[in-house]
């Protein structure tokens, strides 16, 4: 019986007796194993994908088609699948070749089958770690937006507040992002800066809530030596750190207001003085600011100072909360599933449709930041290949609301001018559950007093729980 | 040979040896050197695999017999293999 999580084998020797052999010992031990005499009948079924293929053990010397030529013509189309050859003649030559022609092994017949396993083991480590290779670059390059690796995004509010990140990042002026938190205020300065002939400079961010005042001060503006109680040595503050390169200050908003004053000299003269120091220092970097808040309404309420406000607003970008830019939902959820996936070496291919419909209907008050975290959640929760509406947050654990779609009074069954079959009102009824409890099938299946098969069944009658994976 | 195979496996393999026995004869008596170097060849590599390391060594002579299309030392070594054949079944069964 084919096992769904073991390795593949194909074993191709034109000696039925050591075939025989071979097959018997590997399936012995959980592999799926493909037995040919013919390298040729392999070479087919390995391209066309009627075979799985791991690992590769070919005897070279073969009729019609010898263990070398097998090789050759399977890289034509797969340049990373492990070839152990075997062979009765032991010459230096013929390793050297069958190695430089691609093979990842050689053993000498008669094999020690103990040995071939080690070999046949080592190769399936190989091919993983070039699996999780290629997945991780792709997880890198396949989706992006201007060409920045891991910007994803493709909602007009995205898409907007990206495109004016490209123009000003070759400019010089202040920028200042606004945004809820979780919403990739970050990202934007990251973008401004990779962006940028400053590219090849330092990105330096700090979060200014995260940090006391006195503090604050000192990461940012450095230190000498003896400047206070402590300061044992002197220190380059942030400012400096960045030189030639970028500072991003995030949660400008929440700056205390004498920092607002030193951040504000430090903006129209670009030279810094260090804690304890007289002299002052050249600064080159570029200052980008984010904050959460309505810098306005701090400044009318005296909590912010307007000059400061004036002298950063002169560019500002405005990233949506995700709620505003629901396209870029699913695209997120799939990248972080396939980050995730990879970080727990969990074999999960995507998200069911019910999960999606759960994804798109929740508020994510958290914006990207709690979208990760449900993923990253649900990664590890998953019990199957895909990941289900139960295994993503519910509307009671303090995620996002779900939003109203259709009223919760549930659907007009009964209609003076149309009779419906029992059947059709019995499937708008289990749909209507379903839906009101968020896709969830454990409380659906509990409200209609039936099984989880049950309604699993139904719901495939009504077609709402097809798969889909992510490509 | 660290690989514990089960008895019939190797009974198997002793009593298929029958038809290789005959058929290296039939083609050393036509002529048909091939025949011995591919037998040959194949009994090498799998001989020992199995727990016989006589058949390996008679299987190399057989081959390289064959390449030297020399029909005498083919039907020596081919008795040999026979013999051999005889004394691993008999050891197995007794």
């Amino acid at each position: 019986m084919k096992s769904k999580n073991a390795s593949s084998l194909v074993i191709i020797d034109d000696d039925i007796d050591l075939l025989e052999l071979l097959s018997s010992f590997f399936r012995q031990r959980g592999y799926n194993v493909a037995s040919y005499e013919d390298a040729r009948v392999a070479l087919t079924d390995i391209e066309s994908k009627k075979v799985a293929a791991d690992v590769v053990i070919s005897d070279l010397k073969l009729p019609v088609m010898s263990g070398l030529d097998f090789i050759k013509r399977i890289r034509t189309f797969n340049s990373v699948l492990p070839i152990i050859l075997m062979t009765a003649e032991g010459s230096l030559e013929i390793a050297v070749e069958a190695i430089e022609s691609g093979a990842y092994d050689f053993v000498l017949k008669p094999l020690h089958v103990p040995q071939l396993l080690i070999s046949v083991q080592r190769a399936l480590f190989l091919n993983q770690v070039q699996n999780e290779n290629t997945s991780l670059k792709s997880l890198i390059t396949d989706q992006d937006f201007l060409g920045l690796k891991g910007v994803i995004g493709k909602s007009p509010g995205f898409k907007k507040a990206m495109e004016l990140a490209k123009r000003v990042s070759s400019s010089q002026a202040n920028i200042i992002i606004f945004g809820e938190s979780g919403s990739g205020k970050e990202v934007v300065a990251k973008a401004v800066h990779e962006l940028g002939d400053r590219k090849n400079g330092p990105f330096v961010a700090i979060n200014c809530s995260a940090i006391p005042e006195n503090l604050l001060e000192s990461e940012l503006f450095g230190y000498a030596k003896g400047a206070f109680t402590g300061a044992v040595g002197s220190k380059t503050g942030l400012f400096e750190e960045a030189n030639k390169g970028t500072l991003f200050l995030d949660e400008i908003g929440d700056l205390a207001l004498p920092l607002q004053a030193k951040l504000l000299r430090v903006l129209q003269e670009r030279k810094i003085k260090r804690i304890g120091e007289n002299t002052t220092r050249d600064i080159t970097a570029r200052v980008i600011c984010a904050t959460h808040k309505d810098l306005k309404k701090e400044v009318e309420k005296g909590n912010f100072r307007e000059d400061l406000y004036f002298r950063l607003n002169v560019i500002p970008i405005h990233m949506p909360p995700l709620r505003e830019r629901k396209e870029d939902i699913i695209p997120l959820s799939e990248y972080f599933l396939k980050k995730f996936a990879l970080l727990n070496n969990a074999n999960i291919k995507g998200f069911t449709k019910g999960a999606i419909k759960r994804l798109e209907s929740l508020n994510w008050k958290g914006n990207v930041r709690e979208l990760e975290n449900a993923i990253e959640r649900a990664v590890v929760l998953a019990n199957s290949e895909f990941v289900d509406v139960d295994d993503l947050p519910g509307m009671d654990q303090g995620f996002g609301e779900t939003k109203a779609e259709e009223g919760t009074t549930g659907p007009a069954l009964f209609s003076v001018n149309s009779i419906m079959t029992l059947e059709d009102m019995s499937k708008k009824y289990i749909e209507f559950i379903f839906k009101r409890n968020g896709y969830a099938k454990e409380q659906t299946a509990k409200e209609l007093g039936i099984d989880r098969k049950t309604l699993y069944r139904k719901l495939k009658e009504l077609e709402t729980v097809e798969q889909l994976t992510i490509q | 040979m660290s690989l514990d195979l089960p008895k019939e496996h190797q009974l198997r393999y002793l009593s298929k040896r029958a038809a290789d026995i005959e058929a290296i004869k039939n083609g050393a008596h036509n002529n048909d050197f091939e025949v011995a170097v591919m037998i040959g060849h194949r009994l090498k590599g799998s001989g020992e695999t199995f727990g016989f390391p006589l058949i390996t060594t008679h299987g190399n002579t057989i081959e390289l017999a064959g390449l030297a299309q020399d029909k005498a030392k083919i039907l020596a070594a081919v008795d040999l293999l026979s013999e051999s054949v005889q004394t691993y079944l008999q050891k197995m069964q007794g």
